[in-house]
């Protein structure tokens, strides 16, 4: 007898999603709750308003209205047109390139930066520290909390909250207003469109968690997962905004790509079906499902579908592929994995 | 005003629907989600945006070095001492 998988009728969440339960109907809670939501797309229209009134209130006050952590991937490379572009923002673009970053990709950096007159800076934290990073990511049972792993891979979280943290830490020397990101819906939630970053939450977590940070990753970790309290002080006054834009936009993937080719933005062709910018992604869905039993990301694939922006056929070939072993093991040894980290 | 059972309930999707767990035997009112690894502080700082907008409230600094906000109960005594309620609590 065959024990098929439970799936949801509506999205493509299947009963190993963490958290998950399903109606009479066979649908997902986060189909049935999106479903339940009354006035979405009002919520999304409010929500652009803001964010507009908010780059209104700090255009030219600053010396860049707003910091842009940009992977170079086509997401973050939509969004720096969208604010250099259509709002006129005085854009500071900054690439971190965690050793993996495909040439193309870096290509795209500055092709891109350069066609949108945006200042660029690209950042490359030690290659040492990056390979343990990932390396200890793997290795270290329960690092992230459980949404967090839910959402994006071992490897994505751990190199997520060190750009964050770069960026965080920039804004505030530099009295930077507002820090954008090209995360799509299903990545980090729908409230995570505007974030003030309340510096004092900041305090009250960074001691802990960098904690963490030191004991997994080593002495290494205060550089790039620090932030230095007295400059957080001094930034009190500031106000540091996180904008997730791509949260209240309705764009489809193809009109994104078709939208920044004007820029001379090419697809790289070395970084997997789910990256436009690294190499190491591949690996870090190889890992995540060998350790959790479903894809990195299936959730935020399902948030497309649920919203009407991709067919649930389509969406269930984007997680069809799992790399395989062999596809990765180049990777699995520069950062110095074995086999029995990764189940 | 919004009513106790109500904000219990928003509160509780929030939780339940960003932080992708369910409210139950294992993981009760007065679990610390922080201590189980279940919140963390980019999650912390989605919550206290949340509670702002949701409940039209301004959670002071001192408020949110106070308390702890670590558990769904504390949660709901913090709106509760804002005077987010038209009844008084009874908690979980």
């Amino acid at each position: 007898m065959t024990n098929l998988l439970r799936i949801c009728k509506i999205c493509i969440l299947d009963e190993k999603f963490p958290g998950i339960l399903f109606n009479q109907e066979g649908i997902c809670h986060f189909c049935e709750a999106y479903a339940g939501r009354a006035g979405l797309e009002e919520e999304k229209t409010i929500l652009r308003d803001q964010i507009e009134r908010l780059f209104e209130g700090v255009k030219g006050k600053f010396e860049y209205d707003c910091l842009i952590a940009f992977s170079g991937g086509k997401d973050s490379t939509y969004i720096l047109k969208v604010l250099a572009e259509k709002y006129g923002l005085n854009c500071l673009a900054i690439t971190v390139d965690n050793g993996f970053i495909s040439e193309k990709a870096l290509q795209n950096c500055r092709r891109v930066t350069q066609e949108l007159g945006v200042d660029f800076q690209l950042y490359r934290p030690s290659f040492d520290f990056m390979k343990g990073m990932y390396r200890e990511s793997v290795r270290e049972k329960n690092l992230y909390a459980q949404a967090a792993t839910a959402r994006a891979s071992l490897l994505c979280n751990s190199c997520i909250n060190l750009i964050n943290n770069y960026m965080i830490k920039i804004a505030l020397k530099w009295h930077i207003p507002m820090i954008a990101g090209g995360y799509m819906g299903g990545q980090v939630p729908q409230h995570a469109a505007i974030l003030d970053l309340n510096l004092n939450v900041l305090k009250k977590f960074k001691k802990a968690s960098l904690e963490k940070y030191i004991r997994v990753f080593g002495p290494e970790a205060r550089r790039y997962f620090g932030l230095d309290l007295e400059v957080v002080e001094k930034g009190r006054s500031d106000k540091v905004v996180l904008l997730n834009p791509m949260l209240v936009e309705r764009i489809t993937e193809s009109q994104i790509l078709n939208d920044i080719k004007e820029l001379g933005w090419e697809k790289p062709t070395d970084t997997g079906e789910h990256s436009t910018n690294c190499r190491l992604n591949d690996l870090g869905i190889y890992v995540h499902y060998q350790r959790y039993g479903f894809h990195p990301y299936v959730f935020e694939i399902s948030e497309q579908v649920r919203i009407g922006l991709l067919d649930r056929n389509t969406a269930f070939q984007k997680v069809k592929h799992i790399p395989s072993f062999e596809s990765v093991e180049d990777r699995v040894r520069t950062i110095g994995l074995r086999g029995k980290d990764i189940s | 005003m919004t009513k106790r059972v109500d904000a219990q309930d928003k509160t509780k999707s929030f939780l339940e629907g960003n932080l992708l767990f369910e409210f139950g035997d294992d993981i009760h009112a007065q679990t610390n989600l922080f201590e189980r690894g279940i919140m963390d502080s980019f999650s912390f700082i989605q919550l206290v945006t949340f509670l702002e907008k949701e409940f039209k409230i301004k959670i002071s600094d001192e408020e949110l070095m106070s308390y702890q906000l670590s558990s769904l109960n504390e949660i709901l005594a913090l709106l509760d001492r804002k005077g987010c309620y038209d009844e008084s609590p009874s908690h979980l």
